[in-house]
Protein backbone atom coordinates (compact mmCIF):
# COMPACT_ATOMS: atom_id res chain seq x y z
CA UNK A 1 0.00 0.00 0.00
CA UNK A 2 3.11 2.23 1.25
CA UNK A 3 4.49 1.68 -2.36
CA UNK A 4 1.32 1.92 -3.90
CA UNK A 5 0.91 5.54 -2.82
CA UNK A 6 4.69 6.39 -3.32
CA UNK A 7 3.63 6.68 -7.08
CA UNK A 8 0.89 8.71 -6.43
CA UNK A 9 0.73 12.48 -5.96
CA UNK A 10 -2.26 14.94 -4.91
CA UNK A 11 -3.36 17.25 -7.28
CA UNK A 12 -4.80 20.54 -6.20
CA UNK A 13 -7.86 22.44 -7.25
CA UNK A 14 -8.36 25.07 -4.77
CA UNK A 15 -8.12 26.23 -1.13
CA UNK A 16 -10.52 26.92 1.14
CA UNK A 17 -11.41 29.09 3.69
CA UNK A 18 -12.24 26.12 5.93
CA UNK A 19 -12.64 22.29 5.34
CA UNK A 20 -15.18 21.51 3.45
CA UNK A 21 -16.50 18.23 2.19
CA UNK A 22 -16.85 18.17 -1.21
CA UNK A 23 -19.98 16.17 -2.89
CA UNK A 24 -19.29 12.36 -2.63
CA UNK A 25 -19.83 11.84 -6.01
CA UNK A 26 -17.72 14.51 -7.47
CA UNK A 27 -14.57 13.65 -9.70
CA UNK A 28 -11.96 15.09 -10.92
CA UNK A 29 -8.79 14.71 -13.37
CA UNK A 30 -8.57 11.47 -14.97
CA UNK A 31 -11.81 10.34 -13.33
CA UNK A 32 -10.63 10.29 -9.51
CA UNK A 33 -12.48 11.34 -6.87
CA UNK A 34 -11.98 14.58 -5.21
CA UNK A 35 -11.26 14.78 -1.27
CA UNK A 36 -11.26 17.07 1.60
CA UNK A 37 -7.61 18.53 3.45
CA UNK A 38 -7.99 19.98 6.47
CA UNK A 39 -5.00 22.27 6.56
CA UNK A 40 -5.29 23.68 9.86
CA UNK A 41 -8.68 26.22 9.58
CA UNK A 42 -8.01 26.46 5.83
CA UNK A 43 -8.88 24.07 3.20
CA UNK A 44 -8.13 22.10 0.06
CA UNK A 45 -10.05 20.03 -2.40
CA UNK A 46 -7.42 17.70 -3.85
CA UNK A 47 -7.41 14.32 -6.04
CA UNK A 48 -4.86 11.42 -6.32
CA UNK A 49 -3.11 11.44 -9.85
CA UNK A 50 0.05 9.40 -10.54
CA UNK A 51 3.17 11.59 -9.80
CA UNK A 52 4.16 12.56 -13.17
CA UNK A 53 3.49 15.23 -14.72
CA UNK A 54 -0.03 16.24 -15.67
CA UNK A 55 -0.33 16.67 -19.37
CA UNK A 56 -2.63 19.58 -20.07
CA UNK A 57 -5.63 18.22 -22.23
CA UNK A 58 -9.37 19.64 -22.92
CA UNK A 59 -10.61 16.89 -21.08
CA UNK A 60 -8.71 17.61 -18.29
CA UNK A 61 -8.74 21.41 -18.28
CA UNK A 62 -12.71 20.59 -17.86
CA UNK A 63 -12.31 18.31 -15.00
CA UNK A 64 -10.04 21.13 -13.07
CA UNK A 65 -12.66 23.92 -13.77
CA UNK A 66 -16.02 21.28 -13.19
CA UNK A 67 -14.57 20.47 -9.72
CA UNK A 68 -13.77 24.58 -8.53
CA UNK A 69 -16.99 25.25 -9.72
CA UNK A 70 -18.54 22.83 -7.54
CA UNK A 71 -16.42 24.66 -4.43
CA UNK A 72 -18.30 27.41 -5.81
CA UNK A 73 -21.44 26.61 -4.88
CA UNK A 74 -20.82 27.42 -1.45
CA UNK A 75 -18.12 30.44 0.00
CA UNK A 76 -15.83 31.37 -2.73
CA UNK A 77 -13.18 29.51 -2.64
CA UNK A 78 -9.19 30.05 -4.61
CA UNK A 79 -9.02 28.51 -7.65
CA UNK A 80 -5.06 26.71 -8.17
CA UNK A 81 -3.82 26.99 -11.55
CA UNK A 82 -3.66 23.66 -13.75
CA UNK A 83 -1.30 21.39 -13.07
CA UNK A 84 -0.26 21.48 -9.69
CA UNK A 85 0.82 18.31 -8.15
CA UNK A 86 2.77 17.65 -4.78
CA UNK A 87 4.05 14.91 -3.44
CA UNK A 88 1.86 14.24 0.10
CA UNK A 89 -0.22 16.05 2.28
CA UNK A 90 2.72 17.21 4.14
CA UNK A 91 4.21 19.11 1.30
CA UNK A 92 0.71 21.05 0.74
CA UNK A 93 0.52 21.88 4.24
CA UNK A 94 3.98 23.23 4.16
CA UNK A 95 3.27 25.24 0.87
CA UNK A 96 0.05 26.62 2.45
CA UNK A 97 1.70 27.31 5.88
CA UNK A 98 4.28 29.34 3.76
CA UNK A 99 2.52 31.88 2.63
CA UNK A 100 -0.79 31.54 5.27
CA UNK A 101 -1.41 35.19 5.58
CA UNK A 102 -1.44 36.14 1.38
CA UNK A 103 -4.01 33.30 1.60
CA UNK A 104 -5.89 34.28 4.33
CA UNK A 105 -5.66 37.96 3.05
CA UNK A 106 -6.84 36.60 -0.84
CA UNK A 107 -9.93 34.78 0.60
CA UNK A 108 -11.07 37.59 2.50
CA UNK A 109 -11.07 39.84 -0.55
CA UNK A 110 -13.30 37.09 -2.88
CA UNK A 111 -15.76 36.00 0.31
CA UNK A 112 -19.13 36.59 -1.13
CA UNK A 113 -18.01 37.56 -4.78
CA UNK A 114 -17.79 36.31 -7.71
CA UNK A 115 -15.49 36.72 -10.89
CA UNK A 116 -16.89 38.11 -13.63
CA UNK A 117 -15.08 38.62 -17.57
CA UNK A 118 -15.68 41.09 -19.96
CA UNK A 119 -13.49 40.49 -23.43
CA UNK A 120 -13.12 43.71 -25.53
CA UNK A 121 -12.84 43.47 -28.83
CA UNK A 122 -11.13 46.73 -30.07
CA UNK A 123 -11.00 47.64 -34.22
CA UNK A 124 -7.59 47.49 -35.48
CA UNK A 125 -6.91 49.16 -39.18
CA UNK A 126 -6.55 46.91 -41.66
CA UNK A 127 -4.04 48.47 -43.43
CA UNK A 128 -1.14 48.32 -40.52
CA UNK A 129 0.72 45.19 -39.75
CA UNK A 130 1.33 44.56 -35.98
CA UNK A 131 5.21 45.78 -35.17
CA UNK A 132 5.95 42.17 -35.10
CA UNK A 133 4.87 41.37 -38.90
CA UNK A 134 6.16 45.44 -39.81
CA UNK A 135 9.82 44.14 -38.76
CA UNK A 136 9.75 40.94 -40.27
CA UNK A 137 8.71 41.62 -43.53
CA UNK A 138 10.87 41.01 -46.30
CA UNK A 139 9.48 43.38 -49.14
CA UNK A 140 10.51 46.69 -47.54
CA UNK A 141 12.59 48.21 -50.16
CA UNK A 142 14.82 50.23 -48.19
CA UNK A 143 15.64 51.01 -44.60
CA UNK A 144 13.41 54.22 -44.49
CA UNK A 145 10.47 51.69 -46.06
CA UNK A 146 11.24 49.43 -43.17
CA UNK A 147 11.36 52.05 -40.58
CA UNK A 148 8.14 53.97 -41.74
CA UNK A 149 6.04 50.74 -41.61
CA UNK A 150 7.71 49.93 -37.94
CA UNK A 151 6.13 53.68 -37.12
CA UNK A 152 3.33 53.19 -38.49
CA UNK A 153 2.55 49.82 -36.10
CA UNK A 154 3.75 51.45 -32.90
CA UNK A 155 1.48 54.03 -33.84
CA UNK A 156 -1.48 51.80 -34.03
CA UNK A 157 -0.47 49.50 -31.05
CA UNK A 158 -0.74 53.31 -29.25
CA UNK A 159 -4.21 53.84 -31.02
CA UNK A 160 -5.41 50.40 -30.23
CA UNK A 161 -4.73 51.34 -26.19
CA UNK A 162 -6.11 54.33 -26.23
CA UNK A 163 -9.70 53.21 -27.65
CA UNK A 164 -9.32 50.14 -25.20
CA UNK A 165 -8.79 52.64 -22.87
CA UNK A 166 -12.21 54.22 -23.86
CA UNK A 167 -14.06 51.52 -23.89
CA UNK A 168 -12.83 50.63 -20.20
CA UNK A 169 -13.77 53.54 -19.23
CA UNK A 170 -17.14 53.34 -20.46
CA UNK A 171 -17.23 50.13 -18.64
CA UNK A 172 -15.75 51.02 -15.14
CA UNK A 173 -18.11 54.33 -14.97
CA UNK A 174 -21.16 51.66 -15.73
CA UNK A 175 -19.96 49.32 -13.01
CA UNK A 176 -17.55 50.53 -10.73
CA UNK A 177 -19.88 50.61 -7.81
CA UNK A 178 -20.64 47.32 -7.95
CA UNK A 179 -17.26 45.83 -7.99
CA UNK A 180 -14.82 45.10 -5.09
CA UNK A 181 -11.78 44.47 -7.41
CA UNK A 182 -10.53 44.73 -11.38
CA UNK A 183 -7.96 43.03 -12.86
CA UNK A 184 -6.86 43.83 -16.42
CA UNK A 185 -4.95 42.41 -19.38
CA UNK A 186 -4.42 44.91 -22.68
CA UNK A 187 -4.71 43.31 -25.85
CA UNK A 188 -1.37 41.62 -26.84
CA UNK A 189 0.48 43.31 -30.12
CA UNK A 190 -1.82 42.16 -32.65
CA UNK A 191 -4.27 41.29 -31.24
CA UNK A 192 -7.72 43.16 -31.00
CA UNK A 193 -8.93 41.16 -27.41
CA UNK A 194 -8.14 42.65 -24.02
CA UNK A 195 -9.93 41.08 -20.94
CA UNK A 196 -11.21 43.01 -18.09
CA UNK A 197 -12.01 40.96 -14.91
CA UNK A 198 -14.63 41.66 -12.18
CA UNK A 199 -15.00 40.98 -8.56
CA UNK A 200 -18.73 41.59 -8.03
CA UNK A 201 -20.34 40.30 -4.95
CA UNK A 202 -23.05 37.75 -5.23
CA UNK A 203 -26.08 40.23 -4.27
CA UNK A 204 -24.78 42.84 -6.84
CA UNK A 205 -24.65 40.47 -9.83
CA UNK A 206 -27.88 40.89 -11.59
CA UNK A 207 -27.50 44.94 -10.91
CA UNK A 208 -23.97 44.04 -12.41
CA UNK A 209 -25.65 42.12 -15.13
CA UNK A 210 -28.41 45.32 -15.97
CA UNK A 211 -25.34 48.03 -15.33
CA UNK A 212 -23.91 46.25 -18.38
CA UNK A 213 -27.50 45.97 -20.66
CA UNK A 214 -27.73 50.01 -20.03
CA UNK A 215 -23.73 50.43 -21.74
CA UNK A 216 -24.79 47.85 -24.44
CA UNK A 217 -27.86 49.73 -24.75
CA UNK A 218 -27.02 53.32 -24.79
CA UNK A 219 -24.03 52.69 -27.25
CA UNK A 220 -24.56 49.37 -29.56
CA UNK A 221 -21.20 50.36 -31.28
CA UNK A 222 -18.97 49.12 -28.27
CA UNK A 223 -18.11 45.44 -28.81
CA UNK A 224 -17.48 43.64 -25.74
CA UNK A 225 -18.89 40.12 -23.87
CA UNK A 226 -19.64 39.18 -20.59
CA UNK A 227 -18.82 35.79 -19.42
CA UNK A 228 -19.25 34.13 -15.26
CA UNK A 229 -19.69 33.66 -12.78
CA UNK A 230 -16.46 32.49 -12.78
CA UNK A 231 -14.73 31.29 -9.69
CA UNK A 232 -12.11 34.35 -8.94
CA UNK A 233 -9.32 32.76 -11.48
CA UNK A 234 -7.93 36.62 -11.63
CA UNK A 235 -7.75 37.78 -8.43
CA UNK A 236 -5.34 35.12 -6.78
CA UNK A 237 -2.16 37.36 -7.50
CA UNK A 238 0.25 38.67 -4.66
CA UNK A 239 0.30 35.11 -3.35
CA UNK A 240 3.23 33.19 -5.73
CA UNK A 241 5.71 30.96 -5.20
CA UNK B 1 -26.53 31.47 -3.19
CA UNK B 2 -26.46 28.55 -6.11
CA UNK B 3 -28.83 31.13 -8.06
CA UNK B 4 -25.88 33.53 -8.74
CA UNK B 5 -23.60 30.69 -9.55
CA UNK B 6 -25.80 28.93 -12.75
CA UNK B 7 -23.78 30.13 -15.63
CA UNK B 8 -25.84 32.46 -18.98
CA UNK B 9 -24.45 29.65 -21.09
CA UNK B 10 -22.60 26.73 -20.90
CA UNK B 11 -18.73 27.68 -20.50
CA UNK B 12 -16.94 27.15 -23.65
CA UNK B 13 -13.96 25.16 -23.51
CA UNK B 14 -11.35 28.02 -25.25
CA UNK B 15 -12.78 30.56 -22.15
CA UNK B 16 -12.37 27.33 -19.71
CA UNK B 17 -8.54 26.50 -21.02
CA UNK B 18 -7.86 30.23 -21.02
CA UNK B 19 -8.69 30.66 -17.79
CA UNK B 20 -7.06 27.18 -15.40
CA UNK B 21 -4.19 27.20 -18.12
CA UNK B 22 -2.95 30.63 -17.11
CA UNK B 23 -4.84 32.09 -13.74
CA UNK B 24 -5.36 30.89 -10.97
CA UNK B 25 -3.28 30.23 -7.25
CA UNK B 26 0.35 29.09 -7.82
CA UNK B 27 1.45 27.65 -3.91
CA UNK B 28 3.81 25.18 -4.74
CA UNK B 29 7.63 25.70 -5.53
CA UNK B 30 8.25 22.74 -6.91
CA UNK B 31 5.40 21.90 -8.67
CA UNK B 32 5.59 18.75 -11.27
CA UNK B 33 3.86 20.83 -14.26
CA UNK B 34 4.90 20.22 -17.76
CA UNK B 35 5.42 24.08 -18.55
CA UNK B 36 6.45 23.54 -22.13
CA UNK B 37 2.95 21.30 -22.73
CA UNK B 38 0.98 24.39 -20.69
CA UNK B 39 2.48 27.06 -22.54
CA UNK B 40 1.65 25.46 -26.15
CA UNK B 41 -1.65 25.10 -25.44
CA UNK B 42 -2.27 28.70 -23.77
CA UNK B 43 -0.10 30.22 -26.65
CA UNK B 44 -3.01 27.87 -28.98
CA UNK B 45 -5.89 29.28 -26.93
CA UNK B 46 -4.26 32.86 -27.59
CA UNK B 47 -4.82 32.50 -31.01
CA UNK B 48 -7.27 31.74 -31.46
CA UNK B 49 -9.31 34.04 -29.03
CA UNK B 50 -7.21 37.13 -30.53
CA UNK B 51 -9.28 37.72 -33.14
CA UNK B 52 -12.88 38.89 -33.57
CA UNK B 53 -13.34 36.62 -36.83
CA UNK B 54 -11.58 33.73 -34.77
CA UNK B 55 -13.89 34.61 -31.57
CA UNK B 56 -17.49 34.59 -34.16
CA UNK B 57 -16.22 31.22 -36.20
CA UNK B 58 -15.83 29.33 -32.93
CA UNK B 59 -18.77 30.20 -31.53
CA UNK B 60 -17.91 33.20 -29.12
CA UNK B 61 -20.42 35.51 -30.91
CA UNK B 62 -22.85 33.83 -28.00
CA UNK B 63 -23.39 37.19 -26.26
CA UNK B 64 -25.11 38.71 -29.23
CA UNK B 65 -28.17 35.87 -28.26
CA UNK B 66 -27.82 36.63 -24.81
CA UNK B 67 -30.98 38.13 -23.78
CA UNK B 68 -29.62 39.55 -21.24
CA UNK B 69 -27.09 41.51 -22.83
CA UNK B 70 -28.37 42.09 -26.00
CA UNK B 71 -31.51 44.64 -26.65
CA UNK B 72 -33.49 42.96 -29.56
CA UNK B 73 -34.54 38.95 -28.85
CA UNK B 74 -32.08 35.97 -28.81
CA UNK B 75 -32.45 34.54 -32.55
CA UNK B 76 -33.52 31.38 -32.24
CA UNK B 77 -32.94 30.25 -36.10
CA UNK B 78 -29.06 31.20 -35.74
CA UNK B 79 -28.92 29.26 -32.43
CA UNK B 80 -31.42 26.37 -33.64
CA UNK B 81 -28.62 25.78 -36.52
CA UNK B 82 -26.83 23.98 -34.48
CA UNK B 83 -23.72 25.95 -36.20
CA UNK B 84 -22.32 27.40 -33.30
CA UNK B 85 -22.46 23.56 -32.02
CA UNK B 86 -21.08 22.37 -35.11
CA UNK B 87 -18.05 24.77 -35.18
CA UNK B 88 -17.43 24.26 -31.38
CA UNK B 89 -17.04 20.44 -31.95
CA UNK B 90 -14.17 21.15 -34.79
CA UNK B 91 -12.51 23.59 -32.62
CA UNK B 92 -12.51 21.47 -29.63
CA UNK B 93 -11.18 18.33 -31.96
CA UNK B 94 -8.30 20.87 -33.52
CA UNK B 95 -7.54 20.68 -29.98
CA UNK B 96 -7.52 17.80 -29.17
CA UNK B 97 -5.13 16.94 -31.89
CA UNK B 98 -2.88 19.94 -31.23
CA UNK B 99 -2.99 18.28 -27.48
CA UNK B 100 -2.16 15.04 -28.28
CA UNK B 101 0.54 16.06 -30.63
CA UNK B 102 2.21 17.92 -28.13
CA UNK B 103 1.42 15.21 -25.58
CA UNK B 104 3.64 12.87 -28.09
CA UNK B 105 6.76 15.14 -28.13
CA UNK B 106 7.04 15.97 -24.88
CA UNK B 107 9.96 15.30 -23.18
CA UNK B 108 9.88 14.58 -19.19
CA UNK B 109 9.95 17.76 -17.12
CA UNK B 110 9.63 18.49 -13.62
CA UNK B 111 10.19 21.86 -14.23
CA UNK B 112 9.69 24.81 -11.77
CA UNK B 113 7.79 27.84 -11.84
Amino acid sequence: MDAFRACLAIYLYCVLRATREPPATLLGIDGAPVRAVDLGGLGAWVSEVPSAPIVPSPERARSHDSVVRAALEGETPLPARFGQTLASEEELRAAVAERRAALETALARVEGAIEMTIRMLVPRSESVPSETTAAQSPRARSGREYLERVAAAQREERNVLARTQAVRDRISAAVGGLVRAEAFAAAAPGSTLATLSHLVPRPDIDRYRHALLTVRHDDPALAFMVSGPWAPYSFTEGIGT
Amino acid sequence: MPDYIAPTRSHGLVDILDRVLDKGLVIAGDIKINLANVELLTIQVRLLVCSIDKAASIGMNWWQHDPRLTTRPADAGALGSGEVEKRLERIEQQLRQLTERSGAKRRPSTSTE
